[in-house]
């Protein structure tokens, strides 16, 4: 794949520049377990976000209506995350699935603590978050499976 | 003593007009991603935005232009068309973006989402560019704008390893996304150095009547009005790396994630800090960015300009806020994500620059216009590598904004 | 003096100091076996695109006489003799109210910048 950037480089650019455009070069060449890779790191910091509002929420920093946009617009990015790991093209289809499921998990547990939180139901949120963290962990065992090196 | 109260009061504003939706939006993910890795590009954007800002506040005092009549006039309209052209455009983009991150804050604050806050957001604004004096927003705005300091005092209360930081003003190449790093490199230079903000300046420059007995004072306040503004970016950046990198949050893609980085610090009070910041901060930008559409259009072709006369006194000046204002709103009243819009402008900017900062050579260096205060070899190679970085960033920023934007 | 750059693109005030525009164009008069003498100034849109290629030029013309008429055809003229000082400005001994430089910020202000409140 020729690279937009690369044409440009045999002007008078500085070194590390150009460091930066072959690097750049070698990035453009985006393959799916790149693709794979991004998706699950965009999911697992997601995540992240989802358990901090929470745990803002129920010590009272963060207020109902915030906590559950903030649900909503995550909720969004986990589908997208899901539905880019199913497409990418599959190398290694078993461990892509496992991390496609993963992803998933993340997003139901969301979606329970969505309705727990428009519910008003504490109890239910915070088994919501449980949830999250097992689903966080089984996405990152995924994510270590499908990096393995491979015999 | 007067020039005291002069200084102290033109380092507020700068301070305010320095921090806006840009500098917060590219602070925040630089330090959830990299970490300090990229205080850096703050430190360098700074370091050319003070040189700028001087260099149009001396420009201005000396030569009684602002640097869009000094383009104008020094190369001919058939040149003053390109920059002319670039700045409004990209102008009209960063007051949507500013507008944006006002109606974020709203929806924040009142849970009704952020289209819905564009049009009273950009109707607030055009009533007091409408009814207010130079003097009012400028002060209004840099006042309420201390309330970003608030950055500062988190970033403070993390307790940072300060080595760690001191080290993250060093530049050096990334362990990991290196497109990603670039990509946000090329967005906190281009929040930094905005046209905007030293062609404001040069305006704000002329509306108070500078003359030459201001040049200290205008070294004073481009030096340390701009390092502060700096320093607010850094405490956004670093409080980033530490609340949101340490919880596992190291993408902010999703602007909802940003009042997180407060709530530790602060709790409930941290929310609405962090409101009343990205509020405050981008409320001003808008007003300044709005103002000086309608300065750099005025001026450039020649019209009376000058926000202290009424509206039926300056029509056309009048319009072209009143248009810009409600143009920027459209796009955030059609949903466009505020945050998106806002980094990539960023970028844009940053890969803009040659334009506006090229006539900044011959202007600064022709007796005819400053006299004998012509730049001296340092502001000449301050502006030689803004000039330089800018084609670097215009080359590298669009690949990058495919690449690593996405 | 070197016109084009000392006068191309100054700004252009009226005897009271009011901002009316800039030296958007220079007319001169060609003389045999001496030097060209400016004869006037050019102000406005039609000069402007005129400068940017003849096509621009024409048509930024024919929008102008249409939307103002056909005494809005023709770029504004400030003859030269008119000139009272040269300095960061440019000062012209005329009155900006009497000629029709300003006619569309006159249109602006009367048909909508003055019917909104506050103005």
């Amino acid at each position: 794949m020729v690279h937009p950037a690369l044409t440009f480089s045999g002007r008078d650019l500085r070194l590390d520049y150009l460091c930066a455009m072959v690097l750049l070069g070698v990035s453009a060449g985006c393959s799916s377990s790149e693709r794979i890779e991004q998706q699950s790191q965009t999911a697992a910091s997601a995540a992240q976000t989802v358990s901090m509002v929470l745990d803002a929420w129920r010590s009272g920093a963060a207020p109902s209506a915030y906590t559950a946009g903030t649900l909503q617009s995550v909720g969004k990015t986990l589908a997208d995350a899901e539905a880019q790991i199913r497409s990418a093209g599959a190398t290694e289809p078993a461990e892509q699935a496992a991390l496609a499921t993963a992803v998933k998990g993340l997003s139901v547990a969301v979606a329970r603590a969505e309705a727990g939180l428009q519910a008003g139901n504490r109890t239910e949120v915070q088994n919501a978050k449980q949830d999250l963290r097992l689903a966080s962990r089984s996405l990152a065992t995924a994510y270590a499976e499908y990096f393995a090196p491979k015999p | 003593m007067k020039k005291l109260v002069e200084i102290s009061l033109g380092v507020v504003t700068s301070v305010g007009g320095f921090l806006e939706v840009g500098s917060m939006a590219t602070a925040a993910q630089a330090g959830a991603t990299f970490g300090f890795q990229l205080i850096w590009a703050v430190v360098l954007g700074t370091i050319c935005i003070i040189f700028l800002v001087e260099m149009a506040g001396r420009f201005a005092a000396v030569s009684h232009h602002t640097i869009c009549d000094g383009i104008r006039e020094r190369f001919g309209f058939n040149v003053f068309v390109w920059p002319l052209l670039a700045t409004l455009l990209l102008s009209l983009m960063v007051l949507s973006a500013e507008i944006g991150g006002v109606a974020i804050a709203l929806e924040f604050a009142t849970g009704i989402g952020f289209r819905w806050w564009a049009l009273p957001v950009a109707i607030l604004a055009w009533l007091l560019l409408w009814k207010g004096t130079f003097g009012f927003i400028e002060k209004g705005v840099s006042i309420l704008g201390l309330v970003t300091l608030c950055f500062v005092v988190a970033a403070v209360m993390l307790k940072p390893d300060w080595t760690a930081v001191a080290a993250g003003a060093v530049p050096s190449l990334p362990a990991h996304d290196a497109a990603n790093y670039w990509f946000m490199a090329v967005s906190i230079l281009g929040a930094s150095i905005s046209p905007y903000l030293f062609m404001f300046y040069s305006s704000g420059a002329i509306e108070d009547q500078w003359d030459k007995s201001y040049l200290g004072a205008n070294r004073a306040i481009a030096g340390l009005g701009m390092t502060f503004g700096g320093t607010i970016s850094v405490g956004v950046l670093i409080v980033a790396a530490l609340v949101l990198a340490t919880q596992g949050i190291n993408q902010v893609d999703d602007y909802h994630q940003m009042p997180l980085m407060l709530i530790p610090v602060f709790g409930f009070w941290g929310f609405v800090l962090f409101i009343a910041s990205l509020a405050v901060a981008c409320f001003g930008a808008a007003l300044e960015v709005g103002l000086q559409q309608a300065y750099l259009v005025a001026q450039g072709f020649g019209w009376t300009w000058g926000e202290d006369r009424k509206p039926r006194d300056n029509p056309g000046f009048s319009a072209v806020y009143t248009v810009s204002l409600f143009l920027a709103a459209i796009p955030i009243m059609l949903g466009l994500d505020p945050l998106r819009l806002t980094i990539f402008s960023m970028a844009l900017t940053a890969a803009s620059l040659p334009l506006t900062v090229v006539p900044f050579l011959f202007l600064l260096n022709d007796k005819r216009y400053v006299g004998e205060h012509r730049n001296g070899i340092l502001s000449n190679a301050a502006v030689i590598f803004i000039i330089a970085l800018g084609f670097v960033l215009a080359v590298v920023t669009i690949p990058l904004q495919i690449l690593g934007g996405t | 003096m070197k016109l084009l750059r000392d006068l191309l693109d100054k700004q252009v005030v009226d005897r009271e100091q009011v901002k009316i525009g800039k030296v958007d164009g220079l007319v001169a008069e060609l003389r045999r076996g001496k030097p060209p003498r400016i004869v006037a100034i050019e102000l406005g849109s039609i000069t402007l695109a005129r400068r940017l290629g003849t096509w621009p030029g024409r048509r930024m013309a024919q929008l102008a006489a249409r939307l103002g008429g056909k005494r809005h055809g023709e770029p504004h003229r400030i003859a030269w003799h008119k000139v009272k000082d040269i300095g960061i400005d440019i000062e012209f001994d005329v009155d900006v109210r009497q000629t029709s430089i300003f006619a569309w910020q006159d249109w602006l202000r009367d048909r909508v910048i003055g019917r909104i409140p506050g103005a």
